[in-house]
């Protein structure tokens, strides 16, 4: 991505396809985690019918060269009510005792403050570029924070999944 | 007018963003808040249930003592004088009568084994005179089967509420039973302190139970028997710290340092 930015060529395409891995890894984390048969059932329909939409709008809808809002948005959206029912199921069965000290604790919970940070961005980005480059680079700094701030809630989670 | 869709993108961003992170803090910090207060909940529960296993245990343990003691063991001594009287009547006249004497001896002993079963499930001394006379008693009747056990008393004893002295007498003797059964110990040590509980501050009672056995490693994890839950959940009730330490081949030593408020006169 960095190589085709610096040489000036659109690399958004490498971007759009990203979601749909980014999207398929976080399912199956999530797919992993949650003990219900019907939320497993669920996250498997979600990942298909995501990867459709977001396949479809990479194709015909808003191209490779666009900046793919529709499926971010959607990703967003739909991790955000993954991650909400992960914590419902872990409240549902109150076996843990300490949530500190679980790992998926801190994965839903990264991915919940990055998903949901970042809604806006994703679907207004493409009307912000539009607008003016300044105001989407101001609008992308908050999503490197984030992002920052979300990899450090996975390292955790991933550190006390060690002990497991 | 760029400005101003400038300016109107940029704030539906902002404040979109804003309100999402809100949300999301929101969320978080309340799932944890209630967690924590589910599992107090569940927590309080699960020591209620104890607290009324071992109520319950301890009232059997009380009417099962109270049976032997006030009904078998006189049963039991009508029977061995019932025994004695033919015994003694039937000396130099019929061989039976040293049968006799020996069925009379057989009576004491089962008398004796009963006192002692029955001290063992409820010492009445315990709820007479206190922890401190119960535990003299307990080293006196170790050093009647040959193991070398002392008590040292430190500070000024109180009664203690019964609950406290009641589980602490039963964690002394579990500890002492283990030892008795694994340890191979030749002496077993017991020092209380008491810091007694004055107006506006509470006292504390620390016990120390040491032996010169083979020991464990405190250490290893390794399974925890049925008599060393009986210790940690007869110790978490009543809320007391405790410190097991063990070398193998140095012995073992327990310390038990619990929170005391003075019995009522």
């Amino acid at each position: 991505m960095y190589y085709f930015g610096m040489k000036g060529t659109n690399n958004l395409a490498i971007m759009n396809v990203f979601t749909l891995v980014e999207f398929a890894f976080f399912s199956m984390v999530f797919r992993k985690a949650f003990n219900s048969y019907i939320l497993r059932k669920g996250i498997m329909a979600a990942l298909i019918c995501f990867t459709a939409f977001a396949l479809f709008n990479l194709f015909f809808l808003q191209g490779m060269e666009q900046f793919n809002s529709w499926s971010l948005g959607l990703m967003c959206l739909l991790l955000m009510l993954v991650a909400l029912l992960f914590f419902y199921e872990l409240f549902k069965e109150g076996k843990v005792q300490r949530l500190e000290r679980h790992p998926m604790f801190w994965v839903a919970s990264g991915a919940l403050l990055y998903f949901a940070g970042n809604l806006f961005l994703f679907i207004f980005s493409n009307y912000a570029l539009a607008e003016s480059s300044n105001l989407l680079y101001a609008q992308w700094s908050i999503h490197s924070s984030l992002n920052i701030v979300s990899n450090l809630c996975y390292a955790t989670g991933l550190w006390l999944s060690q002990g497991i | 007018m760029a400005e101003s869709g400038d300016l109107s993108v940029g704030l539906l961003i902002t404040a979109g963003t804003a309100g999402m992170l809100l949300l999301v803090v929101f969320i978080v910090v309340y799932f944890i808040l209630y967690q924590r207060k589910i599992g107090k909940q569940r927590e309080a529960h699960q020591r209620a249930l104890l607290e009324a296993a071992i109520q319950t245990q301890e009232e059997e343990r009380s009417r099962i003592a109270a049976d032997l003691h006030d009904d078998l063991q006189q049963q039991f001594s009508t029977v061995r004088m019932a025994i004695k009287k033919v015994a003694e009547e039937l000396q130099g006249v019929s061989p039976l009568a040293k049968n006799l004497v020996e069925a009379s001896a057989m009576a004491k002993d089962a008398i004796e084994d009963m006192r002692s079963i029955s001290y063992d499930l409820m010492p009445k001394v315990l709820d007479r005179k206190g922890l401190a006379k119960a535990l003299n008693e307990l080293c006196q009747r170790l050093c009647e089967t040959g193991i070398e056990a002392q008590l040292t008393l430190g500070g000024e004893y109180h009664r203690l509420d019964s609950g406290t002295e009641l589980a602490l007498y039963r964690v002394v003797q579990e500890l002492v039973n283990n030892t008795l059964k694994h340890a191979e110990a030749t002496r077993i040590s017991m020092v209380m302190n008491c810091t007694p509980a004055s107006p506006g501050e509470k006292g504390s009672l620390a016990l120390i139970i040491s032996d010169n056995g083979k020991g464990f490693d405190a250490e290893a994890k390794g399974h925890k028997g049925l008599g060393m839950h009986n210790i940690e959940s007869r110790l978490s009730m009543i809320n007391a710290r405790y410190n097991f330490e063990s070398q193998p081949g140095e012995g073992t030593s327990v310390s038990i340092v619990v929170e005391t408020i003075n019995k009522e006169p």
